[in-house]
């Protein structure tokens, strides 16, 4: 039946364009051009490039770096790579409100702006959740814990 | 047709003029000293913190059983809204 | 609750689509049953899922989102995966069960599929902060819910039920490529949403609940895809009976 042999060719073409489709996606360097963030280490790599673009960051707030500015309008922290003490780590500050599940230790994706001066100030201030689902206490660790070490840190100044 | 057009301009022009500022409007630097006011931030002892730090939570979401009912009920409505298309759109023989 | 009561059930569900499928007098009393029981199920994990369940460490009351997000979105996963699969079987050899059974999954999947894009969007303000960000996860996920769009789209522009099995069937996997995609963003790039959980990184009473979930929208996903496969049978019928718009092909040319 030629009807079947051709509908079998629309077969093979489909999956072999589709096929190809999911190779460029998954081995392409589609990953290099659409970055929906990047880590403080590949910011930092981009040198003089980052700077002024409008630009996402993510990685984890630094434990201890959490501050906030003495008019108490602007927070400050810092962003690492990772939770490793030797990671790369990027100053940010933000005068948006926080989400909720905002804290130190937790991943972050910031979008705003790289200057000169190292600091990364962004109006756009997302928290991510990792795929961890606990009930309280499971991890042994209270999540209010934190808030000691930071009214320790207290203002800036 | 024309007269109703007429009318519709003259009333969007009688629109326009009424928002359109006189031309002799006095200068506006009332709003300028309201706009400086918030400068100062809501900060009312340096060591009692209870500017954006108080906005910085626990780290653990308070409340926000409202986002738990509406996902809840959008599962149900998906459900039986979709199942209730189904029955609409049931083939005619079936109904017999 | 063990994970095993949702498991049996999960059981249960699997032998009634397969008697279904192999004995066909079954068949206008077992999607009632596998609804009946989603009902139930579903009455039921409203109580699992918010009173049952724990609360979650840092996302409290609003990590029960968990239970309803991703079985909507895993039963999305599945109804696509059925319209591949019965659209290369159409391809492979023509009938039409399988064109009807793509048209009924495409559909059903993009129902489960919105209706967890949304939930996650709720979910997304209070944890993330934000309704929607154009991260990888969001972008893929947009990008498959289009297309079976698309692929619904032209399935009712098209008249002619052949022609519209054959392209459609191509179009069909041309859209599966939207779906490992979708599941491997997380990998592959940086992004907001998280990567897949597993059983280690969820905790018991969290994972048997989740799986309770689970099985009870395949209850639903099992009579819908069978309901939308009968209304897709009878425009097929209705179609041919027709008289055609041309004179037909003649059968030696």
């Amino acid at each position: 039946m030629t009807g079947e042999t051709r509908n079998r060719l629309i077969a093979i073409g489909a999956i072999l364009v589709a096929g190809a489709a999911l190779a460029w996606v998954a081995f392409g360097n589609i990953g290099e051009n659409l970055v929906y963030y990047w880590k403080p280490s590949e910011m930092v790599a981009q040198g003089d490039k980052a700077y002024g673009a409008t630009v996402r960051l993510g990685g984890v707030v630094v434990p201890g770096s959490l501050k906030w500015s003495a008019e108490h309008t602007s927070l400050t922290f810092e962003v690492a790579d990772n939770h490793l003490p030797t990671a790369q780590k990027v100053k940010v500050s933000s005068e948006v409100t926080p989400p909720q599940m905002f804290r130190e230790g937790i991943g972050v994706v910031v979008e705003g702006t790289y200057a000169s001066d190292q600091v990364f100030k962004t109006n756009r201030l997302m928290v991510n959740h990792s795929n961890e689902y606990r009930a309280p206490g499971a991890d042994g660790g209270m999540p209010n814990d934190w808030k000691g070490s930071l009214s320790q840190a207290d203002t800036t100044k | 047709m024309r007269a109703l057009f007429a009318g519709l301009v003259v009333a969007a022009s009688l629109a326009f003029a009424d928002i359109a500022p006189p031309e002799k409007a006095p200068p506006e630097p009332a709003p300028a000293p309201a706009v400086v006011e918030p400068a100062p931030a809501p900060a009312p002892a340096p060591q009692h913190p209870m500017g954006i730090e108080k906005a910085v939570g626990s780290g653990v979401i308070q409340g926000g059983w409202e986002y738990v009912y509406a996902c809840y009920a959008l599962a149900v409505i998906g459900v039986l809204g979709y199942g209730a298309s189904l029955f609409v759109r049931r083939p005619k023989e079936q109904a017999s | 609750m063990p994970a095993s009561i949702p498991l049996l059930l999960l059981l249960a569900l699997a032998v009634m689509v397969v008697v279904h499928v192999v004995v066909p007098k079954t068949r206008p009393i077992l999607w009632k049953v596998s609804a009946a029981l989603g009902l139930v199920m579903l009455g039921l994990l409203m109580y699992l899922g918010m009173f049952y369940a724990p609360p979650e460490a840092f996302m409290s009351n609003v990590g029960r989102i968990l239970y309803v997000h991703v079985p909507y979105i895993w039963m999305a996963f599945i109804a696509f995966l059925m319209n591949v699969g019965c659209a290369f079987a159409y391809l492979m050899k023509k009938s039409w069960v399988t064109d009807a059974l793509a048209e009924s999954s495409a559909e059903v999947g993009v129902l489960f599929g919105a209706v967890g894009v949304a939930m996650g969007s709720i979910w997304a303000r209070p944890t993330w902060g934000v309704w929607w960000d154009w991260d990888p996860r969001l972008i893929s996920t947009t990008v498959m819910l289009l297309s079976y769009v698309g692929y619904l789209a032209l399935r009712s522009f098209t008249e002619d039920p052949e022609r519209r099995a054959t392209w459609s069937a191509a179009v069909g996997i041309l859209s599966g490529v939207s779906l490992p995609i979708t599941y491997y963003s997380v990998r592959w790039w940086n992004s907001l949403h998280q990567v897949q959980s597993s059983t280690a990184s969820v905790d018991k009473t969290m994972g048997s609940v989740l799986l309770w979930g689970l099985v009870t929208l395949l209850c639903f996903l099992f009579p819908f895809i069978v309901k939308r496969y009968e209304i897709a049978r009878a425009r097929q019928t209705a179609a041919m009976e027709l008289p055609p718009l041309e004179a037909p092909r003649p059968e030696a040319a």
